[in-house]
């Protein structure tokens, strides 16, 4: 994939919406746009699968400080007056965005007007979390949110993968459908608007039909904390739908991944610009424990391969679950 | 050594493992109309696949019917080698859907009455050793039962319906046979066989129990009359 397939078109600094809960320096959360890496003239092309990723937040609707936590529920400092946060129709994600679990991400199950309840991903914990650490509150995105004002044709998938299935080379278990008017989860032609999607996620837009989807623009709050994913290790060597949740793209050898990757894991590349579906990796950057290496070329891709924002892709990985954090470079400069 | 090294890596890049996803209902066109044992729609029922793995067509039949011996736990990670009635293994697999069989009508129907759809078949996998490969061909299998849990047993109902061998479009670039695997790993979309009005399907199968094939039982009752007007005579 050529790194100028992202178009990274953000407008930083721009406002705060969210409302500050005392005791909190008050700070302005940049926001911004990225057109999803869509291959060629930034559309999903015709007749072929696009992997993306979710590299914004959706809307922040709350920010603020912990003052204590107790199993999965958080409280919050000072008196935030939270709405209800916890509505299937409009669920919202919370961000640790400071301290020991910096950049954690789990869903808001339920809320009173100063406590959150969360559900912790499986293989990461609330350990280290103390008074004082700060916390972002916003809109999950959703399978409906996500194509915003962009008309898909009727019959339009997006494909995801659950993580319970172990092994390589896995298709997507869950496959989302626009019969016109909503989507459908195909697994239980449920109503699936709502489906939670969650940033660190590999999601595949299938575009059926014989012209291109225009550009998808994402728009949302750019990630100012450290980027945080569990890296699920069902089998011994395990395909993990992967991507890098920032602004802008990062390079594979500061990304974090070299420090839970082996000798021998790998990060598939999927050309979005080539048309077809079910396509097979167009590049394979290999971790040979050392250094990234580009298996078309061997040459060492440690310093110049960039992981791009909005593109989804397959970390093919040994080892045992384990957790990936990385502070993204552009954090530094906000 | 450096050359030894990067040999290694690409050893190690070729492991023998994929899964597939087989859609089975669209939005537009949707697998119905598979009745339970009374004949009726309106339950959820535990349906999958069988794979004919040698290609020497399916064992199972009303005479020789698959044997019980199964878990309905969804098995489509662990496929099932099936044995037939008085013909020990088979070379005939099953795999279970995940999903029992839906009841939904949010949306228009391509089914009389819309009955039982079935969805999806997730991460099947061709590397389990009994033998699937692409290009196998592949009954719908459906039993009667409403729970993916428990032992299979002697007496169960079940029906099986083959799609038809027209080539259909599984995926962009991709067309088979309807009735076949596609390659892995891959997403395949087998609604388009399903388009317009699904006919009932009704189950003539019994788990451990041989069916008389209707012509064998229609004979059956011609001899008994022959019989009963001899005794006339």
């Amino acid at each position: 994939m050529k790194p100028k397939s992202i178009k990274s078109l953000l407008a930083l600094a721009l406002l705060a919406p969210g409302a500050l809960f005392a005791q909190t320096t008050a700070k302005t959360t940049p926001v911004g746009y990225v057109n999803l890496a869509l291959g060629g003239a930034s559309s999903v092309l015709a007749n072929t699968d696009s992997y993306v990723s979710l590299p914004l937040n959706n809307t922040n609707v709350a920010s603020g400080a912990v003052a204590s936590v107790s199993g999965s529920s958080i409280t919050l400092a000072g008196s935030p007056a939270l709405g209800t946060l916890s509505d299937a129709a409009n669920p919202h994600m919370c961000v640790i965005a400071s301290g020991a679990r910096e950049g954690l991400t789990a869903l808001i199950t339920a809320n009173t007007a100063g406590q959150i309840t969360i559900s912790v991903p499986a293989g990461d914990n609330l350990t280290g979390v103390t008074a004082g650490d700060q916390i972002i509150i916003n809109e999950a995105w959703t399978v409906k949110e996500i194509f915003g004002a962009t008309v898909v044709p009727s019959a339009t998938q997006l494909l995801a993968f659950s993580g319970t299935a172990g092994g390589v080379n896995l298709a997507p278990d869950l496959i989302f459908e626009w019969d016109g008017t909503n989507w459908i989860d195909t697994g239980s032609f449920d109503i699936a608007d709502n489906v939670v999607l969650f940033p660190s996620e590999c999601l595949i837009i299938r575009n059926s039909a014989g012209t291109n989807i225009p550009a998808i623009t994402m728009a949302g709050t750019v990630p100012t904390y450290k980027h945080r994913s569990v890296l699920d290790q069902v089998s011994a060597t395990q395909d993990i739908g992967f991507a890098h949740t920032a602004a802008v793209g990062e390079v594979i050898g500061t990304s974090g991944l070299s420090s839970v990757c082996a000798l021998g894991d790998q990060l598939l590349v999927f050309d979005n610009s080539v048309a077809g579906q079910n396509k097979s990796a167009s590049q394979i950057i290999e971790y040979d424990g050392a250094a990234w290496i580009d298996t078309n070329s061997f040459d060492d891709v440690t310093a110049t391969f960039t992981i791009n924002s909005g593109v989804g892709y397959v970390l093919r990985r040994t080892g045992t679950t384990a957790v990936l954090s990385d502070t993204p470079n552009y954090i530094p400069s906000l | 050594m450096k050359l030894l090294k990067y040999l290694f890596l690409i050893g190690s890049a070729s492991m023998a493992s994929a899964t597939i996803t087989m859609q089975m209902s669209g939005t537009s066109s949707y697998a119905t109309n598979f009745a339970n044992g009374a004949g009726a729609g309106g339950s959820t029922l535990v349906w999958g696949i069988v794979i004919d793995t040698s290609g020497n067509g399916f064992a199972g039949s009303a005479a020789t019917p698959y044997m019980p011996g199964f878990n309905y736990a969804a098995n489509s990670a662990a496929p099932y080698v099936l044995s037939t009635l008085g013909g020990g293994a088979s070379d005939d697999v099953l795999v279970l859907s995940s999903n029992l069989m839906n009841l939904t009508t949010n949306t228009t129907d391509s089914g009389s009455v819309g009955l039982n759809r079935i969805t999806n078949i997730t991460s099947l996998s061709y590397t389990t050793g009994v033998g699937i490969s692409a290009g196998d061909a592949f009954r719908i299998i459906w039993f009667d039962r409403t729970a993916l849990t428990g032992a299979s047993a002697t007496g169960t109902k079940y029906g099986m319906f083959e799609i038809a061998t027209t080539p259909i479009t599984v995926a962009a670039g991709t067309t088979i046979a309807g009735n076949t695997l596609g390659a892995d790993p891959g997403t395949y979309n087998y609604s388009p066989a399903w388009a317009g009005a699904d006919t009932l399907k009704t189950m003539s199968f019994t788990l451990g129990e041989a069916v008389p094939e209707t012509s064998t039982s229609l004979l059956g009752a011609l001899g008994a009359l022959a019989l009963l007007r001899r005794r006339r005579n």
